[in-house]
């Protein structure tokens, strides 16, 4: 593992971030849009799936319009988030390793669920099942989102 | 005037405790940034409809009284966290430049979100189900682009004076 925080660390990326005042303020506002829209359609759906709103769609119709933009935020996401991997590769190794860890594996368990279990749940109109999944969905994505916080704000 | 009232707002208990917590600052900022999951989350959306990216086959009526509550109910929470986030250093935000431009920018996207509910969305009902007029188009893409900007600006305000 230590020689995956290396490679990024050393990276020309990752210096050049480093060594740039302007360069991870801005690789971060990327990711913070990245966020707003990807829980944003996150939320929806499972808004959706709760009855709480969007009762005018059916839920397999939120999901069909939502999922282009769950994939594009989770691609500005993925693009912005190795640059500021890169950049704070070593502090990261040094200090805040286990959020780290905790924050990409609710990040990859939320992922996997929201295609694997959730878009399909919303394509079959299955609203008992998916109210339990919107919950695992809910606390994967946030608490994915709290502990990647975490990792900036302490 | 507004000086002077942001160093009696800084003097206060409330200033005090929130900027020497070792918690509560960071988990407003937490806080803050989540709350906008409600509000850029929701009005991107809305924005895209209008613009002609994406949501074809909605109403734009059923999509913008849909999102609506949601908005609101992030623009309060929204409002409330950034309150105490201003509250913990108030002379240091009023003296930052781009947490002015946030409040420029937060003004502009408002009148552009009046402006367009009380002229161009009247008519709605001609164009709710197909492509959005130019007018229409525009007050989207304003509205787009100033959030965007609000929430770089947004967190410029913590990297630069």
């Amino acid at each position: 593992m230590k020689a995956i925080f290396d490679f990024f660390g050393e990276s020309a990326l990752g210096v050049a971030i480093r060594n740039s005042r302007y360069a991870f303020p801005f690789v971060e506002m990327a990711h913070l849009l990245g966020l707003g829209m990807l829980l944003g359609s996150i939320l929806l759906l499972n808004i959706r799936f709760f009855g709480f709103g969007l009762k005018r769609e059916k839920v397999s119709e939120v999901a069909e319009d939502l999922v282009p933009w769950t994939r594009l935020s989770l691609i500005l996401m993925a693009i912005s988030g190795i640059g500021l991997f890169a950049s704070k590769a070593p502090d990261l190794w040094e200090q805040d390793r286990d959020y780290f860890y905790l924050k990409m594996s609710l990040l990859a368990l939320g992922t996997l669920f929201h295609y694997l279990i959730q878009v399909p749940l919303a394509r079959k109109e299955n609203m008992t099942a998916g109210k339990l999944a919107a919950v695992v969905s809910l606390i994967l994505w946030f608490g994915g989102a709290l502990a990647g916080l975490s990792l900036e704000f302490l | 005037m507004l000086l002077s009232l942001c160093e009696w707002l800084g003097s206060t208990d409330l200033s005090t405790t929130i900027r020497e917590s070792l918690w509560v600052y960071p988990m407003l900022h937490w806080w803050h940034i989540l709350s906008n999951t409600f509000m850029f989350g929701t009005i991107v959306f809305l924005d895209l409809r209008l613009i002609g990216i994406g949501f074809a086959k909605r109403r734009v009526t059923d999509i913008a009284e849909q999102l609506l509550p949601w908005t609101w109910f992030g623009w309060a929470m929204m409002f409330a966290s950034g309150a105490l986030i201003f509250t913990s250093d108030p002379v240091k935000y009023y003296g930052n430049f781009f947490f002015r431009v946030k409040l420029v920018l937060m003004l502009l996207a408002g009148v552009n979100a009046l402006l367009f509910h009380s002229t161009i969305y009247r008519g709605v009902a001609a164009w709710n189900e197909g492509k959005a007029p130019a007018r229409a188009r525009i007050a989207g893409a304003i509205s787009l682009a100033s959030w965007v900007a609000i929430v770089m600006v947004g967190r410029a305000v913590g990297y630069f004076q």
